[in-house]
């Protein structure tokens, strides 16, 4: 027992160092497996009131983006406005308001920490569980998505960025060769339409392509190799398409984080997975992730009734 | 308090805050990401107490961790560094034994000295913390580019603080 102590104390620095690496390891591993509020600090107030200082001291020096993007985006409101609409369909349209159920929210939020250059990036918001933010909510800005929440506090919030390894959502493009096929069926339904008399009617089909028939989108699992925070990956895409460099990426709405057609961003590159039939294919991001401030959480308001028949249909 | 502890603990702080405020944001050609912190163990007197050295990096790791969301990451591999530092130093003793001072720095060992000493250590720190972070042997070549790009950025930092901010040379040490 003496000689058992004696081997202790001589070696207690070794045995020191492996108590606390294991702790170590422990709480790595297991914040890698279940990022969660007990254990992603920085939803914490004392270092979430901190980033927000400094947020906001770093903001101070870039209201002339923000500015832009601002007035940008209310470019964009106006055009919704209805002062700013007609009504461009030949068929009357029935404006009733009982026809259409607000099925998102969105919650605005600040980001008060983000982070581009790690292998697993997290953002940090500065509104939480007070102003009706979960886990598991989207997170997307004006120019795309940006992520998922997984952490949340009564203040703050901690998104799973999409430049994280765990990160995968749905979401598709409409290669260049499809949109051409559907350009011409609308075009001779217009001519139809023509020979028929309808002159009126197929000056409006053929110029805002009011009767394309809904255009076929591919989808495939959207995710990052950790190699340029700039790009990310879709995966799943069939050979046979033949996406160009330029189409737009965006989501599907298959899952319940984003609604359907948010941008994500543009094909960069397009290559043959290897040994396999699917492409691989490079998407350069809509947003420039170490410069977002601002953020919008996607509220799907139907998200629990969906998820609890969709689980209930995967159990039988 | 000795004036000297006091001063290393507020050039650490000072460090540390360098680390998570700027240091953290960089990323060379998308390889090369400085951890500089651990020098502020590097440089503490060969005597200090092994097991309050280990906790000092401990805690110190977890500090990190909080600013980057990474639990447990920036602390295993400090206490690894913690860990390795004496036996380092131990296979580093020169020929005189260390007498030309108590400290790990430049001014009393030398330049060559000190390079080589805190090369080892940040290979070990470095080669903890990607390897810890990608965690994947599919991406072996990119956790290599990682560890040797920072590692010479780390290391470059490291020599640069020291010659800036240690102790004062002598012309002694310099001819070494």
């Amino acid at each position: 027992m003496r000689n058992f102590l004696k081997f202790l104390l001589r070696y207690y620095a070794f045995f020191l160092f492996l108590a606390l690496e294991v702790a170590c390891l422990i709480l790595y591993f297991r914040s890698a497996e279940y990022p969660n509020a007990s254990v992603v600090y920085s939803a914490n107030r004392l270092a979430g009131n901190g980033f927000a200082r400094y947020a906001s001291l770093v903001e101070f020096t870039r209201l002339d983006d923000r500015n832009d993007s601002l007035a940008a985006e209310n470019a964009g409101l106006r055009e919704q406005l209805a002062n700013a609409r007609m009504i461009d369909s030949v068929t009357e349209r029935c404006v009733d308001d009982s026809l259409y159920r607000q099925l998102y929210t969105y919650i605005p939020a600040r980001i008060i920490k983000s982070s581009v250059t790690a292998r697993n990036n997290y953002l940090t918001l500065d509104r939480g569980s007070r102003e009706g933010i979960r886990p598991d909510m989207g997170v997307i800005t004006d120019d795309g998505i940006v992520g998922k929440v997984v952490a949340v506090s009564e203040h703050f919030s901690v998104v799973m960025s999409v430049l994280h390894s765990k990160f995968s959502t749905s979401a598709a493009l409409r290669p260049t060769g499809a949109i051409k096929v559907a350009d011409r069926v609308a075009a001779s339904l217009a001519a139809d339409s023509a020979q028929q008399g309808l002159a009126a009617g197929a000056a409006v089909a053929a110029g805002t392509g009011a009767l394309r028939p809904e255009l076929p989108f591919i989808s495939g699992r959207l995710s990052w190799d950790g190699k340029n925070p700039g790009r990310v990956q879709l995966i799943d895409i069939p050979g046979h398409v033949q996406p160009r460099p330029g189409d737009a990426v965006f989501t599907t709405g298959f899952g319940t984080l984003f609604p359907e057609g948010i941008p994500v961003g543009t094909v960069q590159e397009v290559r043959q997975a290897p040994g396999s039939y699917f492409l691989e294919i490079d998407v350069a991001l809509g947003p420039y992730f170490s410069g977002l401030r601002h953020a919008y959480v996607v509220n799907y308001l139907q998200k629990e009734e969906r998820q609890a028949l969709e689980s209930e249909a995967e159990e039988e | 308090m000795d004036p000297r502890a006091l001063r290393h603990i507020i050039a650490a702080l000072v460090l540390l805050l360098f680390q998570v405020a700027v240091l953290n944001e960089v990323s060379l050609f998308g390889l090369a990401r400085p951890l500089v912190y651990p020098m502020i163990l590097l440089v503490l007197p060969f005597d200090s107490n092994r097991a309050g050295v280990l906790g000092l990096a401990f805690v110190m790791g977890l500090m990190l961790d909080s600013f980057s969301d990474t639990p447990g990451l920036h602390a295993a591999s400090l206490v690894l560094v913690a860990w390795l530092r004496p036996h380092v130093a131990d296979m580093l003793t020169p020929k005189s034994g260390y007498e030309g001072g108590d400290r790990p720095r430049i001014a009393s060992l030398g330049p060559i000295w000190f390079v080589t000493y805190a090369g080892i250590l940040l290979a070990a720190h470095h080669t903890a913390y990607f390897a810890l972070e990608v965690f994947s042997f599919a991406a072996f070549g990119r956790v290599l580019g990682h560890i040797l790009f920072s590692l010479f950025v780390s290391l470059v930092l490291v020599v640069v603080l020291e010659f800036l901010f240690g102790p004062p040379l002598e012309r002694k040490s310099l001819s070494r």
